[in-house]
């Protein structure tokens, strides 16, 4: 475990690097895109000194390398700035955001998971029957169908037509159902791909047999010597998903009016809230290093042949 | 050169000439622990249905070491599968045929039945120990999981001190150390080790090895044999020995079932399959077989290659690659039933009397008598 501890240690120096990367990339990229901030904050009807007075209110009258050198060593500090449109730190915009978007993509991953997990083993345990089509185009449907659309049809079965759940908001407990489980259904369609290969190429290995020979029932053949074995690669579409979820959430967010950072996201490039969209970037890189960090311990724990 | 030890077939076969009693008698006082009767067993591929067990019987008897021996393809390690019900359906399928566990039929029996007499009753060492252990449990727990599958209230502390012991049974060093490593930090012959303890953890009645040293290097080849020998001596199971390799056979077999083609060709005690073979293929395998204790001129292998098992020859599947069948219409057309021949030995062919002389004729043309000494 000392490998993995010093592999940990040199995947977060690494990542530092990275979100150096993360931050001129998406530092010039919002600087390279057509709309001035300064103008949409001013309004329509607002004269040139106005705009130009805003606008070095906000620094952008600044050389692009100075404007850059500010926001960097701000966020050294743990300053991303002030958001253009409340003028509030983008910090604590992003901040009141996060938990929400978070706790979303970890429900729907979870659910993705566990749902997805089962239908696989059970398609790839009982391959070419009834069950494993049924799966399979679950999955499929599952894969191709748009979220928000997806997202409708379900508020007017469960929340207009039968009442049982909030259609939108986050006021209560039961709130999270409706769009953790739109958000979940691409994850457990590909988890539930991903496992039923998986197992397959499992299923036939010669220690399988072993276990069969020793009397083990099939439950445990499956669970304990299959599903093990065949977990690695779940486990990066898992993780994957979870990343992948944490920036899809946009659209899940906005159909159910979730108060998180996806829909944050999108006002604010619009709006072209440099210090905000800098900010939720440079978080949502950080998270996806987080997790691969994660990961990588998670491997070594489930198959003891990885060394770093 | 073979070590003469107490327990070596050659010593039992001594044993057994002074003891006034026949190899047969000896051999057949006790009722068989295990019993094939017309088992067959076929896959379906793409290219056509494989019968590759087709009829097969035998007897397995207790305290034996039963050699079965065969080319690939000649369905020794599938009727070796078929005895747990491991064939993987599909592509495979037992067509017919029993296999009585003292007196209970394997095939016919309940799943969960099955289970308890799998790895209990019943233990089984596979051909290559690279793959046949589990890759991400450790190698003493995958011992302790079949001790506990078989009894319940076995605590952990138990099953681990319990496959420890035989850990160190089969001679593996610093068992306490191995048992928490996994399979790719041991070497091949400490892995099949592995397996042989695992096998033997139920002192199974039966223990059936397929192929165990296949896949082993040939210096680890014979002190696997002989952990394997110890620990069917030490849990008194009868062993079925699956092999390509005769010089195992000639080692370590009482008996021998010779397989061709998804069939039984013969069967004999070990002595009289090297000296007295009575079917043209066991010929064919004698004379085929480099040795060091006799000085050959040549070696005569048998020729033509194993017969396609979608589409066997008609008549004796081995005809084509006969010295002794000459073309003769009967052994195109006829299946050879198995053959009494007396003193426990059978052979599936319609001339199996004139094996002896055509065993002669090789003989002159390698320059050495076989069937003497060594074997």
């Amino acid at each position: 475990m000392t490998g993995t501890a010093a592999h940990i240690v040199r995947t977060l120096l690494l990542s530092l690097i990275t979100l150096l990367g993360v931050s001129v990339l998406i530092f010039l990229m919002l600087r390279v895109l057509p709309g001035d901030p300064a103008r949409v904050l001013a309004g329509l009807n607002a004269s040139e000194e106005q705009v130009a007075q805003i606008r070095q209110q906000l620094g952008l009258d600044e050389s692009l390398l100075s404007q850059y050198w500010h926001f960097i060593s701000g966020v050294v500090q743990g300053d991303l700035g002030e958001s253009a449109r409340t003028s509030r730190p983008a910090s604590a915009e992003i901040a009141v955001r996060l938990p929400a978007t978070l706790i979303l993509a970890f429900v729907a991953t979870v659910v993705g998971s566990l749902v997805g997990v089962t239908a696989g083993v059970l398609a790839a345990v009982r391959r070419n029957t009834v069950l494993d089509h049924v799966v399979s185009s679950v999955a499929m449907m599952g894969v191709s169908m748009p979220v928000y659309w997806l997202g409708l049809l379900l508020i007017l079965l469960f929340a207009v037509t039968l009442g049982w759940l909030p259609a939108a908001g986050s006021g209560q407990p039961l709130s999270i159902v409706l769009p953790a489980v739109t958000l979940a259904a691409f994850s457990t369609a590909l988890v539930s791909r991903m496992t039923r290969a998986s197992m397959l190429e499992v299923l036939g290995q010669d220690f399988m047999r072993t276990a069969e020979a020793k009397g083990a029932p099939p439950r445990t053949v499956i669970i304990k010597h299959g599903l093990r074995n065949a977990f690695i690669p779940i486990l990066t579409v898992i993780s994957l998903q979870f990343g992948a979820l944490l920036g899809g959430a946009v659209l899940t967010e906005t159909v159910f009016g979730w108060p998180g950072i996806g829909r944050l996201l999108v006002d604010s490039i619009g709006a072209r809230d440099f210090a905000v969209v800098q900010g939720i970037v440079l978080v949502y890189a950080a998270v996806f290093i987080l997790l691969n960090v994660v990961v990588d311990v998670l491997y070594v724990v489930v198959d003891p042949r990885i060394r770093y | 050169m073979t070590e003469v030890t107490e327990t070596s077939p050659i010593a039992r076969r001594y044993a057994l000439a002074f003891s006034n009693r026949s190899v047969e008698e000896a051999l057949f006082v006790s009722s068989p622990v295990l019993s094939i009767r017309g088992l067959t067993t076929e896959f379906v591929t793409p290219a056509g249905v494989v019968k590759a067990v087709s009829d097969v019987s035998w007897d397995l008897h207790p305290g034996e070491t039963l050699g079965v021996v065969g080319e690939s393809g000649s369905g020794k390690s599938v009727t070796a599968m078929s005895i747990l019900r491991l064939i993987q359906s599909p592509p495979g399928r037992i067509v017919a045929g029993e296999i009585l566990f003292e007196g209970r039929d394997l095939l016919k029996m309940p799943a969960k039945e099955l289970r308890q007499l799998r790895g209990s009753e019943i233990g089984m060492i596979f051909q290559d120990p690279m793959t046949s252990l589990n890759p991400v449990l450790a190698v003493g727990q995958q011992i302790a999981e079949a001790l506990r599958l078989h009894d319940r209230r076995m605590s952990r502390d138990k099953a681990r001190a319990r496959a420890i012991e035989l850990l160190t049974m089969v001679g593996v060093p610093n068992p306490e150390g191995r048992f928490d490593q996994y399979p790719h930090e041991h070497s091949g012959g400490m892995r099949q080790r592995a397996m042989i303890a695992m096998a033997i953890a139920n002192d199974p009645k039966v223990l059936i090895a397929d192929e165990p040293t296949t896949a082993l290097d040939v210096t680890i080849q014979a002190q696997v044999l002989d952990v394997l020998r110890t620990a069917s001596e030490r849990t008194n199971a009868a062993t079925i020995l699956i092999t390509h390799d005769l010089g195992v056979i000639a080692e370590h077999a009482d008996r021998v079932i010779v397989m061709y083609g998804g069939k039984v060709v013969e069967v004999a005690d070990v002595f009289s399959i090297f000296s007295a073979p009575r079917h043209p293929y066991t010929l064919g395998l004698m004379s085929s077989l480099p040795r060091l204790d006799v000085d050959l001129q040549r070696l005569d292998p048998i020729p033509g290659a194993p017969p396609n098992p979608i589409n066997l020859p008609t008549g004796c599947s081995f005809h084509p690659r006969c010295r002794v069948s000459k073309g003769r219409d009967l052994c195109r057309t006829q299946v050879p039933p198995l053959y009494d021949i007396g003193g426990g030995q059978q052979a599936a062919c319609h001339f199996s009397e004139e094996v002896p002389a055509e065993m002669a004729v090789v003989s002159r043309e390698m320059g050495a008598r076989l069937g003497s000494a060594g074997a």
